[in-house]
């Protein structure tokens, strides 16, 4: 019998937050994530990291900023900036602590970046870069010319936001990285790692291979729907330890469980 | 908050769903089972079984025969009159029309291949026959050509007897008769005795010959070369060597005549027939050369040998 609380608990585990200590490593991420490394110490001007919402893009950023943090000037703007004035502000001060009283445009900011001739380029990480709106980024392809601060974008991988399609774009990116979703044995670590990490050893044994690959099947893999299909999942476990304990066996996760949770999240139509 | 019994609800509309096609298939088998089942049930099988199985209750003491054996065979015979059985007579008629009208077709086929290949064979027949009273024609002329110079000589040698014959010292018969021996003579010297050796030399000549064309084959390796050689080899009568240069060219160039001729009858005169036959036929197919064909008739008949 399980402890009340058990799949109360393991839920939040599976909370949609980007924090870079719940970063799961993973093989293929990881050598994704090294190559980015890698890349950042090359003086190349513009990198991308893409792939599929849901992905993990946001969350390796996050791992690599944090990482990285410490060690040389680098920014992270997570909620793409559209007003372009208030975009080289906010760069002003975060990569030169420069505080303009007034909206800093483009020219002032080319203007301040020859005033800071740092040893180490600093990074500039803009995610959901797809959400600039093209003058912005023309002016970002200008300032990463200069060679004064080196650029890494993540985008989503869709038809009408390809920027790396754009041509003045494709012969300045010299490091892409995409991000795909996890196949069956990769969820599976997945799903493992992240209940042992916080100690829900009993719930991470309920999951067979069965298990997966319905989740699977019904997430493709996705890392962010997995996220909220076990959530849900285990709410529903919830309710029949708390309501029908006699009805509900938990040595294994039952499939119709994770079939009911996906109708409630609506990734099954029924 | 979840609203667990109409989740339920909902995940029970959809795994029905989810298993029609399953139960579809299912009911459509029971059906097919059924439909089997009741066909295998009404076929003369089972009832000739039935007819086998009382005849041997009917042998038992206990059960009286004719209520038994009467019944059965009158079921089977009411059966075997009722039962329409499809007359595929109207069939055969028509399989039958067909086949006769194929064997027409192929017949008639067969008629104009052989009035084909006779005409083919008189044509040959005619072409051999003009090459040999041309050939023969040829000979006589020579003959009398030589004929008319021998005459000529012969009086040109009587004439100057005449005018020899005036010192009568110096003018006996006997020189007069030695040289008709002379004249006699070298002829048959001619026939029997100087002809080998002049073949002998012909030989040598022409095995000289032969090596300077093979060392120039060698070097530019030229199909006329290997042809040429083939040519020679076959006329000296060493068909080996001839077949082997005439694969030689082939190899070169397999689209020339003559050396499929050659190739060819050197494989008859090596005795390998059969052979000539498939390489003479597959080259008829393919170009429609009257001379392959023309040898190819030859060896099928016999007249090359």
């Amino acid at each position: 019998m399980q402890n009340s609380n058990t799949f109360q608990n393991s839920k939040d585990v599976f909370m949609d937050i980007v924090d870079s200590k719940d970063y799961v490593q993973l093989d293929r991420s990881m050598a994704i994530y090294q190559a980015l490394k890698e890349a950042i110490t090359k003086p190349l001007k513009m990198i991308l990291v893409y792939g599929k919402p849901g992905t993990g893009k946001s969350m390796m950023l996050n791992k690599l900023y944090k990482e990285l943090s410490s060690k040389q000037k680098i920014v992270f703007v997570q909620t793409p900036i559209i007003d372009e004035n208030e975009f080289f502000k906010v760069l002003a001060y975060e990569l030169f602590k420069f505080n303009s009283p007034s909206s800093l445009n483009f020219t002032q900011f080319m203007e301040l970046t020859t005033h800071y001739n740092k040893e180490v380029i600093p990074v500039v990480i803009l995610d959901e870069a797809q959400l600039y709106s093209e003058d912005i980024m023309e002016k970002v392809r200008l300032i990463s010319d200069s060679r004064k601060i080196k650029f890494i974008f993540a985008l989503h991988k869709t038809g009408k936001e390809e920027l790396i399609a754009k041509e003045h774009f494709k012969t300045r990116i010299w490091e892409s990285q995409e991000l795909q979703n996890a196949n069956v044995n990769e969820l599976t670590i997945y799903i493992q790692k992240k209940l042992l990490r916080s100690n829900f050893f009993d719930v991470a044994n309920m999951f067979n291979e069965k298990n997966v690959k319905v989740l699977h099947k019904v997430t493709d893999g996705n890392y962010r729907d997995t996220n909220k299909l076990l959530y849900t999942l285990f709410e529903i476990c919830s309710w029949y330890e708390k309501n029908e304990p006699k009805k509900a066996s938990f040595n294994a996760i039952p499939t119709k469980y994770i079939e009911m949770a996906a109708i409630q999240i609506g990734y099954i139509d029924a | 908050m979840l609203d667990i019994k109409d989740l339920e609800q909902r995940w029970g509309r959809y795994n029905a769903k989810r298993k029609r096609p399953l139960y579809i298939i299912i009911t459509l088998s029971i059906i097919a089972t059924g439909v089997a089942a009741f066909w295998t049930t009404i076929s003369p099988t089972p009832l000739a079984l039935i007819d086998r199985v009382t005849i041997n209750v009917s042998t038992e003491k206990s059960v009286p025969a004719k209520v038994t054996i009467i019944p059965v065979e009158t079921i089977s015979n009411v059966y075997n009159q009722n039962v329409l059985k499809p007359n595929m007579s109207f069939a055969l008629k028509v399989e039958n029309i067909i086949v006769a009208n194929q064997n027409k077709i192929l017949l008639e086929k067969i008629a104009l291949e052989k009035e084909a290949s006779k005409k083919e064979h008189a044509r040959i027949q005619a072409e051999l026959l003009a090459q040999k009273e041309a050939r023969a024609k040829t000979l006589a002329a020579k003959k009398r050509a030589a004929s008319r110079r021998k005459k000529e000589k012969a009086q040109r040698l009587a004439a100057a007897k005449k005018k020899k014959t005036s010192p009568p010292k110096k003018s006996p018969t006997v020189p007069v008769k030695s040289s008709t021996i002379v004249l006699a003579e070298p002829k048959a010297q001619k026939t029997a005795e100087i002809s080998p050796t002049l073949q002998i030399q012909q030989d040598k000549t022409s095995q000289d010959e032969l090596n300077s064309v093979i060392k120039r084959y060698n070097k530019h390796k030229n199909p006329a070369l290997s042809l040429f050689i083939a040519r020679k080899y076959y006329g000296a009568a060493n068909y080996q060597e001839a077949y082997n240069w005439t694969q030689e060219t082939n190899a070169l160039n397999p689209n020339i005549e003559d050396n499929i001729i050659i190739n060819a009858k050197s494989l008859v005169k090596l005795g390998k027939k059969q052979k000539a036959i498939t390489s003479l036929n597959r080259y008829t197919q393919k170009t429609g050369s009257l001379k392959a064909k023309k040898l190819l008739s030859q060896i099928n008949e016999g007249s090359f040998q």
